[in-house]
């Protein structure tokens, strides 16, 4: 089970790490 | 590496403005996502010889390249594909500790073990990378604020992950 909450925690930070210098390049390009 | 690897998509961007931020951030994340992946099928391998070793990341590299190519039939933007997910375990030498090959050694500088470095490190090259990408915005009034905020995030990301290394001495990927 922890394997799991691993996993998601490291795809929160992946996912984080990806979105949010798309949001501001997106607000950037406005 | 953490946001670091940020810094080399931002780059990327300067090289090549026509290909997609979001392509070149999951190629500079292209090891971990594949990390990810066998954590979640129960195969993680802590020392990441499925992910991080020389042949894994130069194998991910020929699979962005001809991925990108064949889509885009852009073989130059391939190039700065492939050079970006490399650049995944060069950062990674650095900050990190990977493995080589099979049976190979354990490479890398440990910055990890010390998060002040490890945070020097990862500005810096969040830095390099920011500026690099700020010639690709367009014409602005006041263009340092799209830079500033670029730059503010991502040191706050990386900051925040430095505080809770040093907060939590061990956080496994897996």
């Amino acid at each position: 089970m922890d394997h799991y909450l691993y996993a998601v925690r490291f795809i929160g930070a992946l996912l984080i790490a990806t979105l949010l210098p798309l949001l501001i390049d997106r607000r950037a390009r406005r | 590496m953490y946001i670091g690897h940020v810094g080399a998509a931002l780059a990327g961007k300067r090289a090549r403005a026509s290909i997609g931020l979001l392509v070149l951030l999951v190629a500079a994340y292209a090891p971990d996502w594949v990390d990810t992946g066998l954590c979640l099928a129960g195969s993680y391998n802590p020392h990441g010889m499925l992910s991080h070793s020389i042949p894994s990341v130069f194998l991910f590299a020929l699979t962005g390249f001809a991925a990108y190519g064949m889509v885009t039939r852009d073989w130059r933007g391939a190039l700065v594909v492939a050079a970006v997910v490399l650049s995944h375990m060069f950062l990674d030498w650095i900050t990190g500790y990977k493995p080589t090959w099979p049976g190979g050694p354990m490479m890398g500088l440990r910055l990890y073990e010390h998060p002040i470095a490890d945070f020097f490190v990862e500005g810096v090259t969040i830095f390099i990378g920011t500026m690099l990408y700020a010639r690709t915005l367009p014409p602005r009034r006041r263009p340092w604020v799209d830079v500033s905020i670029m730059l503010g995030a991502l040191l706050a990301l990386q900051l925040t992950i430095n505080i809770a290394q040093l907060l939590t001495k061990s956080l496994p990927k897996c």
